[in-house]
């Protein structure tokens, strides 16, 4: 297969489409006020933002339009308070995604699944952060006393953090799915795609 | 339109984005506490002389409600859930240097001195024609969405399950969406965008005495919080 380059109608689709993601994945960020419910955001995440990305890739089959559009959010995360953590993890993550989306030729649509399921986990490295700041968020809490900060202890862990991983990837998984049945509903009848 | 012009005392955006990645250390660092009231202090001051007198006192205020009120003993007496909830003040206290950095990167620079500055350090085209897009976009993005809703509203589709409500509101958008991406690459197509050529840019960004001022005071603080709180 030939390799395709990026052209600039590529690049304003990458651009127009983030602003899209970043804007669902704010407002489902909503859910967060309640920090017990960030566990399960990644899923969450999933199964909204699903239409958006598979349209985006429905969109522009190209190489490296994935890896760019997703590194955008964590970007602007970044400079909305977040730590470098979620800069290099999602960086990680991308290349992955990317990676698996060239074996299926970014056309196939069961790659492209699997693709945005390993996409979707990008945003654990906000709650991976949390993770490798721990002492400093436990020394922070520790004003809410002893009990609280115990439990802390024993839900910030790595094995709970592999849960919300898969959470994430089940989420991606349906959020695909989602987005498959609404782009034969919608978009290709309406000559989008 | 409100815009500001390249004066002396307003860093360039490369200054203000390396502020926030260093602030962003103490995230995960702790720093010591004066250090960090010394690093709210000169965001404040950075406040004050270009003009933003109001988001000067706020960004001590708010600093100071964080710092002070998760301190009293009271609060171990209240049931878990409540402290659920109030833990979130502690996820705010960890992360506010690097917010207050990031908010005054966006509150003071404009969109022309961003794009700008990444042509001065030379950030490729396919990472600086989507950022540049979405300042474009999104204005656009939540106009489409009120007309949607006004739309929905006329018709008489008033839906309370989210489903629904979400198809409803998310295809019009992205179909919307997907076309005005046509239409902007149309129109950066017709001036050129793709011409291999050194841009001129209406903003032009210089580097004044006040960035190294900025950059220097707050990597010394940070540098010397993380030593002292050793």
């Amino acid at each position: 297969m030939k390799e395709k380059k990026l052209k600039i109608k590529d690049l304003v689709t990458i651009g127009v489409f983030a602003v899209i993601y970043f804007v669902v994945t704010f407002a489902v960020g909503m859910i967060g006020v309640i920090p017990i419910l960030f566990l399960i955001y990644p899923t969450i995440l999933g199964i909204v933002s699903g239409t958006v990305v598979m349209l985006f890739m429905a969109k522009v089959q190209k190489p490296w339009a994935l890896f760019i559009f997703g590194m955008l959010s964590p970007l602007i995360m970044l400079v909305g308070g977040h730590t470098y953590v979620i800069l290099l993890h999602a960086f990680a993550v991308m290349i992955i995604a990317e990676l698996i989306r060239r074996i299926g030729h970014y056309n196939s649509f069961k790659y492209n699944m699997l693709s945005f399921a390993i996409f979707n986990t990008w945003i654990c490295g906000s709650l991976m952060q949390m993770l490798w700041a721990r002492e400093k968020y436990i020394e922070l809490s520790m004003m809410m006393g002893k009990e609280y900060v115990d439990i802390l202890i024993k839900l910030i862990t790595y094995q709970h953090m592999a849960l919300v991983y898969l959470g994430a990837i089940i989420g991606g998984l349906i959020g695909a799915n989602i987005g498959r049945i609404l782009l034969k509903k919608h978009f290709i009848k309406a000559g989008i795609v | 339109m409100y815009y500001i012009k390249d004066n002396r005392l307003n860093p360039n955006p490369i200054t203000k984005f390396f502020v926030v990645v260093l602030l962003g250390f103490t995230g995960v660092h702790s720093i010591n506490h004066y250090s960090e009231w010394a690093v709210v202090i000169v965001i404040s001051a950075m406040y004050f002389i270009n003009g933003f007198k109001k988001d000067a006192i706020k960004n001590i205020l708010w600093f100071g409600v964080l710092f002070f009120v998760p301190d009293f003993s009271a609060l171990e007496k209240f049931p878990i859930f409540i402290l659920m909830m109030l833990s979130l003040f502690a996820l705010c206290r960890m992360f506010y240097l690097p917010f207050a950095a990031g908010k005054f990167m966006i509150k003071t620079s404009d969109v022309g001195s961003i794009i700008s500055s990444m042509d001065a350090i030379k950030i490729p085209k396919e990472v600086s024609i989507p950022i540049a897009v979405m300042f474009r976009f999104f204005p656009s993005f939540v106009e489409e969405k009120n007309s949607i809703k006004m739309a929905m509203r006329i018709r008489g589709i008033e839906t309370k399950n989210p489903v629904k409500y979400l198809e409803y509101v998310a295809v019009p958008l992205l179909i919307i969406s997907s076309n005005i991406a046509d239409d902007i690459s149309k129109a950066a197509e017709t001036k050129c965008i793709a011409n291999p050529i050194k841009k001129t840019r209406y903003v032009s960004v210089r580097i004044h005495l006040i960035d190294f001022i900025y950059a220097v005071t707050i990597s010394v603080i940070v540098a010397g919080g993380i030593i002292c709180s050793h």
